[in-house]
């Protein structure tokens, strides 16, 4: 019950996030619009040409950004099926060799350089860290004690 | 969060530093990497309270990097608070054109935006502070201290009081406290009226602490 309830709360925490990342497209010329453009200013690049958008409307953050921030939401759901343990490394390297992966072949290869799968790739990472937090969060002490440092 | 009493100083540390570097024009283009610079200055965080404690988990780290993280977005808060007072006149629709009613929207307007950024600024860095933290944590783990009884590195365990503990020389060696002769032989004088510890004991850890390991 414990775990489902820090699930939760992490689950909306970066929901919020990802709810206002997306509030210039269903909130355009609104404050809440000018504020998620301010805050992610500092986080996200918010190049157009990279950016996800509807009706003339971008997101407040990238294409990359945008998945991570949803994957984020999702992950902590997957932790109060099946938790992980969250300092085993090949979690950590499952969930971001991906996304490097794709970084890697845009710069050798620009055609792979596109938007959906900048933003599939950011999802599966983001879907990981989620994951992982939800699960550290919501583990017992004792339970995380025992768990090794590295895989 | 059992040594919560060891958090203030890293947390504040990674906080700053942080938001020191999120500040800087073209540095801050860090955390355009995942958050680089959030992550870091958790991860800092993290590292100090290990270096301290040795007892920071995967929990207790992700505590110590939202913590940082909210430090940040704290800091992050003030910047805009005077970035409002500074510049927020010159963006008030209306100000310039001396409209009352149009300067007071917009006022209100410009509260409104800073006061939200100041919140989505604490949402967003304490989330990305925490996995920092978690992900510090996974990095720098507590390092094994099974060898803290048996000495080579682990800490003493000192007594209660004073004379309860073993002499350097274990425990046939003569207490630091006048009884038995000391190694010159029975008829020499003691030095002060206090034994000497034998020759193979060697000294005790801390120059001279009555007690042994």
């Amino acid at each position: 019950m414990r775990r489902v309830g820090v699930a939760g709360a992490i689950a909306a925490w970066f929901a919020v996030i990802a709810i206002l990342a997306a509030a210039p497209v269903f909130a355009p010329d609104t404050a809440l619009a000018i504020i998620a453009r301010v805050v992610f200013s500092g986080l996200c690049h918010q190049i157009p040409e990279r950016s996800f958008g509807h009706d003339g409307h971008l997101l407040a953050v990238c294409a990359r950004c945008a998945g991570i921030y949803a994957g984020l939401a999702l992950g902590p759901l997957l932790a109060i099926a099946h938790p992980l343990a969250p300092r085993r490394a090949r979690w950590w390297v499952i969930g971001a060799v991906p996304m490097a992966t794709q970084v890697l072949l845009a710069w050798i290869w620009p055609a792979l350089d596109l938007g959906w799968l900048r933003a599939l790739t950011g999802i599966w990472a983001g879907l990981f860290g989620g994951w992982l937090l939800a699960s550290a969060l919501s583990a017992p002490r004792e339970t995380l004690d025992r768990a090794p440092a590295s895989a | 969060m059992k040594d919560k009493q060891h958090y203030l100083v890293p947390v504040l540390a990674g906080g700053v530093l942080a938001a020191v570097l999120s500040a800087i024009p073209i540095v801050n283009y860090c955390n355009l990497i995942f958050c680089m610079w959030m992550l870091l200055g958790a991860g800092l965080a993290v590292k100090l309270v290990q270096d301290k404690t040795n007892t920071v988990d995967g929990k207790e780290g992700a505590m110590i990097g939202l913590l940082t993280g909210l430090v940040t977005g704290g800091l992050f808060a003030v910047l805009y608070l005077l970035m409002f007072l500074i510049f927020g006149a010159a963006m008030i629709p209306g100000a310039a054109a001396g409209e009352v009613e149009g300067a007071l929207g917009g006022t209100v307007m410009m509260l409104v935006i800073t006061v939200g950024s100041c919140f989505v600024a604490l949402f967003a860095f304490g989330g990305f502070g925490a996995l920092g933290g978690l992900l510090a944590s996974m990095i720098f783990p507590p390092k094994n201290d099974d060898a803290g009884g048996g000495g080579g590195g682990g800490f003493a365990q000192a007594p209660s009081a004073p004379g309860f503990g073993q002499p350097p020389g274990g425990p046939g060696a003569p207490p630091a406290g006048g009884f038995g002769p000391p190694p010159g032989g029975p008829g020499a004088p003691p030095a002060g009226g206090f034994g000497q510890p034998p020759s193979g004991g060697g000294q005790p850890p801390g120059g001279g602490s009555p007690w042994g390991q």
